[in-house]
């Protein structure tokens, strides 16, 4: 896969990210959209490309936040690792596996915040609601992306 | 899972804990980079096509809007040296009150993450920004800078909990730590004022300024105005105020950093 766009992909997320306001139905909750991409690097490339993408991703969102930098790298890339150490039993094209691995990279970020921040009744809501969201997004992601691949794919 | 992803994952929290977790030249060499190479492209969002005319409006907007923040901020300001001076009529000369320098700055980025609150300026340190400067708006004040990099640089919010001031009420005098609440919800941020003494009486509305204690804020920056008060139940001998916040912090476009 190229490398190139899927790198430029994680840079135009991360930007969008930084610049999406809060959803005000959600209290202001502000949608997270890396972790899917990770999550289709993960189930797409190979072992050491997808664990060196995912810490490169959480690197580039630390960059852009004021908590601990590089804790989000090594939560992607941990849960990368965990990934693709599976990829014999996991089948990156069934939807249900996408939303699992969805909520499992959204949970274990969030979780790790949530240890350094605190966990109260609010951080737990919230938590659940990124958690939700990833698991509705991934799938919609692997659909784009995968589309897109298709499209400017080169023909043999 | 195979043993070399084990191991990989050992290495990369290992890792995190030696050399990026801690403030230090790789974790700072390397947040740089990375803001670098992400600004570029979190700043495309400002290249929205106008016509001339409007692009003319457009920037006659921003000054105005600038010296509107410059101006609004030096009433706070004189209105709080008005009171010291009511309360310290022994005093036979007047400390000249000069307006500190600043420096106007646009918000270009949100933290990408929900846990922590903080913006991103589109100055850096070739414009004279540096580590633990005040940053203000029209309204009051707004945080400090927290990391520079050559050309932006990020403001923990007066709502994170990182971001503690030494503030007191207008009114009493009473002194108190305003820090950003970790309970409230992002689309109604909240601070909260702690080790207030138990025998203050408090008034609903009263303003919270800054004390100028800590030497990075200035003194007399309204943070904003009490929305509760309770007798903290852990300890019983401190109130723990509930302040709504006087910027709005979902509206910030421009800001105002104080370089001295």
């Amino acid at each position: 896969m190229n490398f190139l766009f899927i790198t430029t992909v994680l840079f135009m997320l991360t930007a969008l990210q930084a610049r999406l306001p809060g959803a005000a139905w959600l209290g202001g909750l502000r949608l997270e959209l890396v972790p899917a991409l990770v999550v289709y690097a993960a189930l797409t490339l190979r072992t050491g490309g997808a664990i060196a993408f995912a810490f490169a991703a959480g690197l580039l969102q630390d960059s852009l936040s004021a908590g601990p930098f590089g804790l989000n790298a090594v939560v992607y890339a941990t849960i990368t690792a965990v990934l693709t150490g599976l990829h014999d039993v996991l089948d990156r094209e069934l939807p249900w596996m996408q939303m699992g691995a969805g909520a499992l990279m959204t949970g274990a970020a969030t979780t790790a915040a949530g240890c350094v921040v605190g966990f109260s009744f609010g951080a737990v809501l919230k938590l659940a609601a990124l958690v939700v969201f990833s698991t509705v997004i991934t799938p919609a992601m692997f659909l784009g992306l995968d589309g897109l691949r298709y499209l400017f794919r080169r023909d043999a | 899972m195979k043993r070399q992803n084990w191991v990989i994952i050992g290495t990369l929290v290992a890792g995190w804990i030696i050399f990026l977790g801690q403030p230090n030249v790789v974790s700072t060499t390397l947040r740089a980079l990375m803001a670098n190479l992400a600004t570029p492209f979190v700043k495309l969002g400002d290249l929205i096509p106008v016509v001339h005319s409007r692009r003319e409006l457009h920037q006659e907007n921003i000054k105005l809007r600038a010296d509107n923040a410059a101006l609004r901020q030096q009433l706070n300001t004189l209105a709080e040296a008005g009171r010291e001076n009511f309360r310290l009529h022994e005093l036979l000369t007047l400390k000249q009150h000069v307006a500190p320098r600043t420096l106007g700055a646009h918000v270009i980025g949100r933290d990408t993450a929900n846990w922590w609150r903080s913006i991103q300026l589109d100055r850096g340190s070739q414009d004279g920004l540096r580590d633990n400067l005040a940053v203000l708006s029209a309204d009051g004040l707004v945080g400090k800078i927290i990391t520079v990099t050559k050309a932006e640089a990020r403001v923990v919010l007066l709502t994170d909990p990182n971001c503690k001031v030494s503030a007191y009420l207008q009114d009493t005098r009473a002194t108190g730590i305003v820090a950003g609440s970790p309970t409230a919800l992002a689309a109604e941020p909240q601070c909260d004022m702690t080790y207030v003494q138990r025998n203050v009486k408090i008034r609903r509305g009263e303003a919270v300024i800054t004390s100028g204690l800590g030497g990075v804020f200035p003194k007399g920056i309204l943070i904003g105005t009490v929305a509760s008060a309770q007798l903290n139940p852990q300890t019983g001998m401190y109130q723990d105020i509930a302040i709504k916040p006087a910027v709005d912090f979902h509206r910030l476009e421009e800001v105002l950093v104080i370089l001295e």
